[in-house]
Parts: structure tokens; sequence; C-alpha cells
């Protein structure tokens, strides 16, 4: 009745378990985390819905060791009940944040014989983010994207997607993670439908519903009467969005873009920007890599790479101060975007 | 195993609609083999006399001869095309998307080589039945025996493509491996003259020949197309698929202490 969605260690070194089982009643929910606290002996226990219920729970909920537990409820879909268990060292109970990490790296190096190409890099997001990576040609960008869509291993450092570990769990890591790449991947001879198909059979996804799941996801970039066309006929606007499409078919919780606004026009590009921040407002982590300022919006989150180290990390307003972003990176990197 | 088993079908799937949507490269795969069948054999036809050698019962024309040869040409261009396609030309970015799929590294590979091989297969039988409509034919029986053959050697060559892929970043276009691989084991092979032949003219040319992998090749599918088997043909082309496969398994991925871990 409990599943196990994805476990481990979270930015604050906590370890946490998210665990989903059915109840149909708060009640039925209340059984359900008792057991799980039973089981787990946690320190603290996030249950997320909205925070008055929390509180409300709260009350009604107690460590066995006699410690009030924080709870946050949230129900997904139909009756589903998603429970977050959370024990950190030392108890810190005061992590004010209850959101996990989607997206982890930490203290990452990777080197090409002599030149390194990242230098201890270490970042986290948590979900319905919208990070830009920011940075001039050549500061390790296609480097990390390469080390976190596994086509390179990193010798030193941790990348975890929703919690695995990329090293030690590979097949968990990937199943959660979307990525729309700089190069074209599609089969231009092939229609729309049949490259989502050929996508969908890597991830194993059932073929059961597969057409309707294709649809939908078309459907959502305003793509789905184009599912019979070949690719070679779409222009590259129409491309990047089925990619996209395609990367969101497996329902990925962290979507990585590799530069994908390249050699799209204004509109498109801009018609892109916006998708993908309604899909962060919409709960996904998204990380955008770009050399190109004015894709940033002053309320996303900034990453700015640089010579293989993070320049800076946090959001873009914050960041600059009244600078225009391209004058700041400009100013920093010595580099024109 | 569903997924393992849709992962496959998928991959080969897809390796056969790009197939038959591209057929100029189909021709082009054609033309090479027929060139070497209809105008090179032709003219060697009187200058070459071949004795009764097994698995040939008769005397046999030059033309005839020649044909397990240029299947396996077939498959030597086919599995060295699309294993360096990968690395360096269009499909880099199909390869990265095949990459992120969360089945194992291995499979991934195995399933993309099996495709290829599926895509030789299916243009060295176009080529058997042009050589047909020339009445160069085979035991009818042979055409379906010699399949496993043709599947075995398309893998072996497809390997050593992902090997060379791999090992050889000086490689760095197509030209370069048909000049340092596909000429030097197509021509020493037994694939235009029998070892025998070679033979008169340097025993170490013989030997050369007999220790090159794709002269098994080549000797596998001509046995078989007579209704034969080649145990020692066979046991080479298996050995080396096998190590060629594992290495190429083993050099392709980064993370190979991982994936025996995982298995």
């Amino acid at each position: 009745m409990q599943t196990i969605l994805r476990e481990g260690l979270d930015r604050d070194q906590g370890f946490r378990r998210e665990v989903q089982g059915y109840a149909d009643t708060a009640d039925g929910m209340l059984r359900l985390t008792e057991a799980l606290i039973a089981e787990t002996r946690p320190a603290t226990v996030f249950v997320t819905r909205a925070p008055s219920e929390a509180a409300r729970l709260a009350d009604r909920i107690m460590h066995p060791a006699g410690q009030p537990a924080v709870l946050r409820a949230e129900a997904s879909e139909g009756c589903l009940a998603r429970l977050v268990v959370a024990r950190y060292p030392g108890q810190g109970a005061g992590q004010q944040e209850g959101e996990m990490a989607e997206l982890e790296v930490r203290d990452l190096s990777y080197r090409y014989g002599a030149k390194q190409a990242l230098e201890a890099v270490s970042f986290t997001r948590p979900e319905g983010s919208f990070c830009a990576l920011l940075g001039p040609n050549g500061a390790g960008k296609s480097t990390l994207v390469a080390l976190l869509t596994r086509l390179l291993v990193a010798p030193e450092g941790r990348i975890a997607i929703a919690g695995h570990d990329l090293e030690q769990a590979p097949r968990r890591a990937l199943a959660n993670l979307g990525v729309v790449f700089q190069q074209p991947t599609l089969d231009l001879n092939l229609t729309v439908r049949q490259n989502m198909r050929y996508f969908a059979a890597l991830h194993g996804l059932p073929r059961a519903g597969l057409d309707a799941r294709i649809d939908a996801a078309l459907d959502r970039l305003n793509m789905a009467e184009r599912a019979a066309e070949r690719v070679a006929t779409l222009n590259g606007g129409h491309r990047r969005r089925m990619e996209l499409a395609r990367a969101l078919l497996h329902r990925p919780r962290v979507l990585l873009l590799d530069e994908p606004t390249v050699g799209l026009d204004a509109a498109a590009r801009a018609a892109i920007v916006a998708h993908v921040h309604d899909l962060a407002e919409d709960g996904l982590c998204v990380l955008w890599t770009t050399h190109l300022t004015d894709e940033v919006r002053d309320t996303d989150h900034l990453l700015v790479l640089h010579q293989g180290r993070i320049l800076a990390d946090g959001v873009t307003r914050e960041i600059c101060g009244p600078t225009p972003l391209s004058d700041w990176f400009l100013h920093h990197t010595g580099a024109h975007a | 195993m569903t997924g393992y088993w849709g992962v496959a079908r998928a991959i080969m799937g897809r390796e056969f609609l790009r197939f038959v949507h591209q057929r100029e490269r189909f021709l082009a795969a054609l033309v090479r083999p027929l060139v070497w069948l209809l105008v090179f054999a032709a003219g060697f036809r009187a200058a070459l006399g071949l004795s009764i050698i097994p698995p040939y019962q008769t005397y046999i024309t030059y033309e005839t001869y020649i044909v397990p040869g240029l299947c396996a040409m077939v498959l030597l261009f086919n599995g060295m095309q699309s294993s360096l396609s990968l690395v360096y030309d269009r499909e880099m970015g199909s390869m990265r998307l095949l990459l992120t799929s969360p089945y194992p590294r291995w499979w991934l590979l195995v399933c993309r080589l099996f495709g290829a091989t599926l895509i030789s297969v299916l243009q060295v039988y176009a080529f058997l039945a042009i050589a047909a409509v020339f009445d160069i034919t085979m035991p009818l029986w042979g055409y379906v025996a010699v399949l496993p053959g043709l599947v075995l050697g398309g893998l072996m060559l497809g390997a050593l493509g992902l090997v060379l892929s791999s090992f050889i970043t000086q490689l760095e276009n197509f030209a370069g491996v048909m000049n340092f691989v596909i000429f030097p084991m197509f021509f020493l092979s037994s694939a235009l003259y029998p070892l025998w032949k070679m033979a008169e003219s340097s025993e170490l040319l013989r030997d050369i020949c007999a220790f090159n992998p794709f002269t098994h090749v080549v000797e596998l599918i001509r046995f078989l197309l007579y209704l034969q088997i080649n145990w020692s043909a066979l046991a080479w082309v298996l050995g080396t698929t096998v190590v060629l496969a594992a290495v190429a398994i083993r050099a392709y991925d980064p993370s190979r202490a991982l994936m025996q871990r995982k298995g």
C-alpha cells in the first residue's frame, strides 16, 4: 500500500524518504503516517497539503520518542497521499524549507587532460523552480550537461536527481530527468509520433495508453495536430517544442535544457522561454543553460558559471541589484552576452 | 523484462524505419558489391583458375567464388558506417538521447548493434537477389541457412566499428577508416582469393589472411550458403564477436566499473 518514491540525503544532509500511499480520508492518511513513523522513527516528519491542516495534524502525531513532529500534507490526484519523512543529524527541525532538493550537485570536478573544465561545482535546486545557468562559451556548461546526462562520469563529486544518486542508482535518477539537448536529436524522416514512441520505449513506458499520453504531451505545446507529420517538414520552433514535449513524456521531476533557443527566431524563443517558466511554476525543477542574458528573468534563480566555477548563485535581482544582468555579466566574466 | 524487449524493439524499429526512408543509402550500399561482382569478377574470370575446394563440389566461376566475400563486404561497410556515425556525425545527438534512457548502457549498445546488423543483413539479401538475377545462384536453402552467419558476422563487424570509434580518435572521417581498416581487412582475407592461392605467393601473407577475423566471416558465410558449417570459422567469429563486443561496451562506457556492478 506504500511505495517509496525516493530516498537519500537532501541538501541539508538530512536523510529523506518520500512515500506515496492510498488514503481515502484524513484519518487514513494519519494512520499511514503513524505506520511510517513507527517504521522509520524519524525526528521530523513533513506531510504537506496546506499549512492550516499541517498545524492540526502536527498536534495529533507525536514522534515515538515524545518529540513533536512537524507535519505538512499534500494530496495529489484522487486519494493519493504523499508523505515526506526527514531525519536530520542533530535534529535541525528548524529547516524552514520543507521542499527537497530535486537536483543536487556537490563538489563536482572534471578535467580534460590538463584542462580543468569544472572545479568543485556545488548547487542544489528545489522543485518548482526555474534556474538559469548562465556562462560564457567555454565556461563549462557543456561539461556540466554531459555529466548531468551521464555521458561523462566525474571522478569526483556527486549528482543526485530527485534524490537518486546518478552513480549509485543511475536508472532511477535518469527516469526522473528530462533533457532537451542543444544538438538536434530528432529523426527527421520519421513522424512526430514515431519519434515520441521511440523515446517512450527507451524509457520503458507502457504501451497501453501511450498514444493518449503522446497526444496529451503534444497538446500541451499546441502540437497535437502535427503528430502525423514528418519532423523534416516542421520548422525549427516546432521541432524544439516537439523535443520539449518529448522530454516531458515520462513525467520527469527535473528538466534540463541545454541552450534550447539556439537557432530559433525571436517569437519562437519567447514562446519556449515562457512555456518552460510555466512548467517550473507547475512544480518542475528546471535547469536552463544559456549564454543569453535576455532569457533570464529578474525573479529567476541564477547560477553563473565562469571558468569552471560557480561565480554567483542566487535570485537574479539580488545578484545584480540595479545593474542590468547583461552589464553585470560582462563586468564579471569579461564576456559579451 | 518487457521494458528491455521494448527498448530492443524500438531501437531496431527505428533503424528499420530510417533505412526504409533512406533509399540513397540503400542504393549506394548495393552498388559497391555489384560493381565488384559484375565488373571486377568478370574481368578476373579468365585470369583466375579455381580448383575444387570445400564447400564447392564442382568447378565454379570466379563470380560464384566472390559472392560470400562481397556479402561480408556489405556487412563490413555497414558495420563501420553505422558505428562510426555514432561518434562523428549527426547521429551524435540521437546517441546522446539514447544514453539518457534509464536502461543499462550495455543493453542500449547491444540493441544498437543488432539494429545496425538487421539493416546490413537486409542489404546482403538484396545483393544476393540481384546476383541471382545475373544467374549467380546458391542452393535454395543456403539462402536461409546463411542468415545466422550474416547476423553473427554483422555483429562482429559492428562491434569492431564501435571499438575503433572508442579508441582511435584520430580517425576523423570515413576515408581514414577505409584506408586503414576496411581495405586491409578486405584484401587480406579469403574474400577475393582462396588462402591456398595466397600461399603461392607468400606463406606470411597466407598466415596473415588466416589470422584476419574477416576471413572467417567470409568462410562462415561461404559454407553456410552451401548448407555446411565451417566449425573453425564459426568459433573464430563467435570468439571475436564476444571479445570485440565486450571491449566496445567497456570502452564506450566511461562508468564501466559501475556497469559491472549493476550488470
